[in-house]
């Protein structure tokens, strides 16, 4: 499982996941990222960029890909849109995985029971 | 190794009907591990064609200049600032693109990949490409780690690049640098050029044969 909450370099990051650029060991690791393994971002910006069409686009393009994203909260006025809190990315994410392998059981539960 | 020598372009194709002449092959490398075969490259096609080198950052991390051919260039990014001082003076990545015939990529990085796929050109090589003239033909030997390889955005960027005219050479399957066995590792330097030398001849052969029916 891979979390990618980097704050500032978010705004170029994005457009290099999105574009499937990988010219940092950050963003070879996602080149490489097997999607059927849980990815999150927690994005931060300025309201501007956020609300920029890019953005839209870059989360539609890594949405597509199957990567979670985990919004960024409006502070200062909404004038910036902040990382979420550690403690709601931890919950965020041990929620997914314990869904993840609920999963896991009932799906290794129905075959051993002799349904196909 | 600057490119000093400048490189001229016009004002030959009036030559090219009287005498032929080489095929001028333009070679690129971007940042894989497979630009170790770089030099052997160069050597594979200087015996045949006109070279000039062209490498990105990162291939020079790969590629051994002490074994290039002594008659190939090979030009870097620096070459690219170095060699414009003031307006009217000839850009490096203009000038190249308009003396290749042919380009060749190889290796053909994940990153390069990418940036083709996007036109984006921060760099002397990803410039030519983004300059390039697709009714010259221009090959493209991917090499990268097979997680790379199989993962959805390879088969996006192929499709867009297609949509250019940019041909594949495929990779192969075999144990690649990294240690892990699959598929990803550059076509062999030798299949390379003998599929760009088949395609150049049967143009040309096209070309005579189109000549003769007039």
């Amino acid at each position: 499982m891979l979390l990618f909450s980097a704050s500032f370099a978010f705004i170029h990051g994005r457009h290099e996941i999105a574009g499937g650029l990988c010219d940092d060991l950050l963003t070879t690791i996602v080149r490489a990222w097997d999607y059927r393994k849980p990815l999150f971002v927690a994005p931060s910006m300025s309201t501007c960029i956020w609300r920029n069409s890019f953005t839209e686009e870059h989360l539609g393009e890594i949405d597509g890909l199957g990567i979670m994203l985990i919004p960024p909260v409006p502070v200062n006025g909404d004038l910036e849109r902040a990382m979420v809190e550690p403690a709601t990315i931890i919950s965020r994410v041990k929620a997914s995985y314990k869904k993840q392998k609920m999963e896991q059981k009932e799906g290794s539960s129905s075959t051993s029971s002799g349904q196909v | 190794m600057a490119g000093s020598e400048p490189v001229s372009a016009e004002g030959e194709s009036m030559a090219v009907d009287a005498a032929p002449r080489k095929p001028r092959i333009l070679l690129a490398a971007s940042g894989s591990v497979a630009a170790v075969k770089f030099a052997n490259l160069c050597h594979c096609f200087s015996e045949w064609a006109d070279v000039r080198a062209v490498s990105s950052s990162g291939s020079l991390h790969f590629i051994d200049r002490a074994s290039m051919p002594k008659d190939v260039i090979l030009y870097t990014d620096e070459d690219e600032w170095s060699s414009w001082k003031k307006l009217g003076d000839s850009v490096l990545h203009i000038e190249l693109r308009k003396w290749a015939d042919i380009m060749v990529i190889a290796p053909l990085s994940a990153n390069t990949l990418g940036k083709i796929a996007g036109g984006l050109c921060d760099n002397l090589l990803t410039c030519i490409v983004r300059a390039w003239d697709y009714s010259k033909p221009f090959f493209v030997a991917p090499a990268m780690n097979t997680l790379m390889w199989n993962n959805p955005f390879t088969e996006r960027h192929f499709i867009s690049i297609d949509e250019l005219g940019i041909s594949l050479i495929p990779p192969v399957t075999k144990r690649l640098a990294c240690g892990d066995y699959g598929n990803g590792a550059m076509a062999e330097p030798s299949t390379i050029y003998s599929t760009v030398r088949l395609f150049y001849e049967s143009k040309a052969q096209q070309g005579r044969a189109v000549v003769t029916l007039r």
